[in-house]
């Protein structure tokens, strides 16, 4: 019988399939406008982030910052961040002008004075406000510079003086004279590398051929560290099936409208049997967004799912969920128009305050602590994120995915028995 | 014979409304049995006792022997309903509605489809059902309504005024075909509120209004309690007029209805009509005009209501 209504109800959606596909289409257009907005639309050079344009001003122009410039202009360096070295004036003018993200300054006499040991230096940075995102990547990166240099001058400080003599001489140094300070750094280095390993595992990150976050293996170490597409789908996602879920269910309403659920009742199967089929059939259409959603945008945004598995489960135990969620909103909720504002009210809110738009960090505390974590979609995102990301909190995904499962079915059962009681009670059910 | 429905002492209110009020009637295989109200009389709301839509305050409802709101999915299945407003979905065919319809009935889905063609062909939908119903005209899609309750071969088929806005043509095929079904053994109920159609096929016929059911019998009986198979309508200035004044009038005539203008009046037994005329044009008063009719329902109406079906 189950099948029966399910069928009926593809046929129906299969020839008027507009509201559904609306639902289908928005959440890829906005995780793809987002994505391009911070960057993601060109994966080659940075895949999900872009290029960060930073202005570099070398006041010091020493050997070392000489190597420096080498560094930032190599191939690994080049794919992250786009560096062109000015002097101050136009570098802070390209601040100001919004054409770069950042100016970092290496003040004059830096490298003497680091490779002496003296005093305090400092390393001056000029973040771009217009640009929220990369400057903000910038000056994590020069805090881990700054901590490696401050790192190297405590390990190494002999060997700093002999370097600092070497690129100070008046004439070039002898091969053996550089040969013999090389090996005996590097042995320093080999006897310090069993306190230092693993060093800044963010490195190891960025190096490793396939990339944290989920990038193709297609790009060989080429994708970024996080894949944006990859984190905000999940959201995007949730957010969007409990819309599918409601268009799905409202179907209910036009039942109740065209008489066809009247005539229903005059049959054999009971109105628990009707309700079902409803979750049943809501199900279905999510099922098919959530191939759509999660399938086709993984496809279109390119990263992969690292454990497909996980993400089918949640992806089944939040359809459940939504479907339940919406069939006992439209039974409670007594008319269609009423349902249309409410429904999707309760669905945006749900939403926003399960982390779907935002995310959780930057909620209210109070939501944050006392609201978020009991909401469903919320398991659902960050457990998806969890599978997803190395490093990302989170429990296993089955505890997630069969709460909402239970919840989905205890909300199908009271839907079922507001419309009986609703219905005997002689309202249009 | 048994009857296939007995319904006894059916009540039903909505807050302080009083829906529906102690109606019984009883309905055997072959009858048609037609339910006569004006809007808002409680004809809906007692047809959705019967079906199991909603759940009375009082009375008892037995279908085939069963008590309904004890055995509901067993009288279902005896049941045939067809409502009053559309009620198929716009976006399937003609024919994929018969089939769904028929396969919650219990039908498989071969006998459904058997069934589905015959009911086309009856309904001489055969060339349409391929299309979606959203596409029919107003009559089609009250045949296809009234197939969709027939798939299942019910025994009892309630009909919920299922002519209303539908063109002549298209309301003589429905009744039409609603006889052929009467004739093959289906009890019908047949709610509606023209009198026409009430007093040209069904064999019982109710008058219900304020949710209770004034009377009951074939159009003979229910002419009959007008005193014959005659009424006199005079026509004059009837505005400072007192019947109970004259003499024995009361005692042999009955005013159903009275206007300024207008009075309608029957015999309270049966005699011959000149002499019943005879007597009225001896009344004290100036007739300009009398006219001589058979009862009809709306007279009986006006009888048992003191208004008009149509008012």
């Amino acid at each position: 019988m189950l099948r029966v209504l399910v069928a009926k109800d593809l046929r129906r959606a299969w020839r008027n399939p507009v509201p559904y596909l609306i639902h289908l289409c928005l959440p890829l257009v906005l995780t793809g406008l987002l994505g391009m907005v911070f960057g993601g639309a060109n994966r080659r050079d940075g895949g999900g982030l872009g290029r960060i344009q930073v202005a570099v001003v070398d006041e010091d122009d020493s050997a070392v910052t000489r190597l420096l410039r080498g560094a930032l202009g190599q191939e690994q360096a080049a794919r992250h961040i786009d560096a062109v070295f000015l002097p101050r004036a136009e570098a802070l003018s390209r601040v100001t002008n919004n054409t770069v993200a950042a100016a970092l300054i290496i003040p004059a006499d830096f490298s003497r004075q680091y490779l002496v040991g003296e005093g305090r230096l400092a390393l001056e940075l000029v973040k771009n406000p217009a640009r929220q995102y990369h400057p903000a990547i910038v000056e994590e990166a020069v805090a881990v510079i700054t901590t490696v240099l401050n790192a190297v001058a405590r390990n190494f400080r002999p060997d700093l003086a002999e370097w600092r003599a070497l690129f100070e001489a008046k004439q070039r140094p002898g091969f053996q004279e550089v040969g013999e300070l090389v090996t005996k750094t590097g042995e320093r280095i080999d006897r310090a590398w069993r306190r230092l390993d693993p060093i800044p595992v963010i490195y190891e990150r960025e190096a490793s051929p396939e990339p944290v976050g989920g990038g193709t293996g297609q790009a060989t170490g080429t994708g970024p560290a996080l894949n944006l597409f990859a984190f905000m789908l999940p959201g995007l996602t949730a957010m969007f099936l409990l819309f599918l879920a409601d268009a799905a269910m409202r179907d209910l309403h036009r039942e109740i409208r065209f008489r066809t659920f009247d005539r229903f009742c005059t049959l054999p199967p009971g109105v628990v049997v009707y309700v079902a089929s409803k979750v049943l059939f809501a199900m279905v259409i999510l099922v098919i967004g959530c191939v759509v959603l999660l399938g086709g945008g993984s496809l279109l945004f390119g990263f992969r799912w690292r454990d497909p598995v996980a993400v089918v489960g949640l992806a089944l135990g939040l359809s459940v969920f939504s479907g339940g969620l919406m069939a006992a909103l439209n039974a409670w909720i007594g008319g269609e128009k009423r349902a249309d504002v409410i429904n999707n009210l309760v669905g945006m809110v749900l939403g926003m305050a399960s982390g779907c738009t935002f995310p959780t960090e930057s909620l209210p505390l109070v939501l944050r602590q006392y609201v978020t974590p009991y909401l469903p979609p919320h398991w659902f995102l960050e457990s998806v994120r969890a599978t997803q990301f190395e490093g990302y909190a989170g429990g296993p995904w089955i505890t997630p995915a069969v709460r909402m499962l239970v919840i989905g079915a205890v909300l199908t059962l009271l839907a079922a028995w507001r419309l009986r009681r609703n219905l005997e009670k002689g309202g249009r059910a | 014979m048994p009857p296939i429905l007995q319904v006894t002492g059916l009540a039903k209110s909505f807050g302080e409304i009083r829906a529906v009020d102690g109606i019984s009637f009883a309905i055997r295989a072959g009858e048609i049995h037609g339910l006569l109200g004006p809007n808002g009389a409680g004809k809906t709301t007692t047809i959705s006792m019967l079906c199991g839509l909603l759940r009375p305050d009082a009375g008892t409802v037995v279908v085939a022997g069963e008590d309904f709101w004890l055995q509901p999915a067993k009288c279902k299945k005896v049941l045939g309903v067809v409502p009053q407003e559309i009620a198929l979905y716009e976006e399937l065919t003609g024919r994929e509605n018969l089939e769904f319809w028929g396969r919650l009935a219990g039908l498989e889905r071969g006998a459904a489809r058997i069934r589905a063609g015959e009911l086309l062909g009856a309904l001489q939908l055969s060339d349409r059902g391929g299309d979606p119903v959203k596409q029919y005209s107003g009559g089609m899609k009250r045949r296809i309504n009234l197939g969709a309750a027939l798939m299942h071969r019910p025994r009892l088929l309630l009909l919920d005024e299922p002519t209303v806005g539908i063109d002549p043509q298209a309301r003589a095929s429905v009744l039409e075909f609603i006889r052929g079904l009467g004739a093959e053994g289906t009890a019908i109920l047949y709610t509606t509120h023209y009198l026409e159609e009430a007093e040209s096929f069904c064999h019982r016929i109710g008058i219900i209004d304020h949710g209770r059911l004034l009377a009951e019998g074939t159009l003979a009986e229910l002419q009959g309690r007008l005193g014959g198979d005659r009424l006199f309508i005079l026509e004059g200035a009837f505005a400072e007029v007192d019947p109970a004044v004259w003499p024995g009038f009361l005692e042999q005539f009955r005013v159903i209805q009275r206007t300024d203008r207008q009075w309608v009046v029957s015999p309270l037994t049966p005699r011959d009509p000149s002499d019943c005329l005879r007597e009225l044009l001896a009344l004290p008063i100036r007739v300009e005009n009398v006219t001589l009719k058979k009862p009809s329902l709306n007279d009986v109406f006006l009888q048992l209501t003191g208004r008009g079906l149509r008012e």
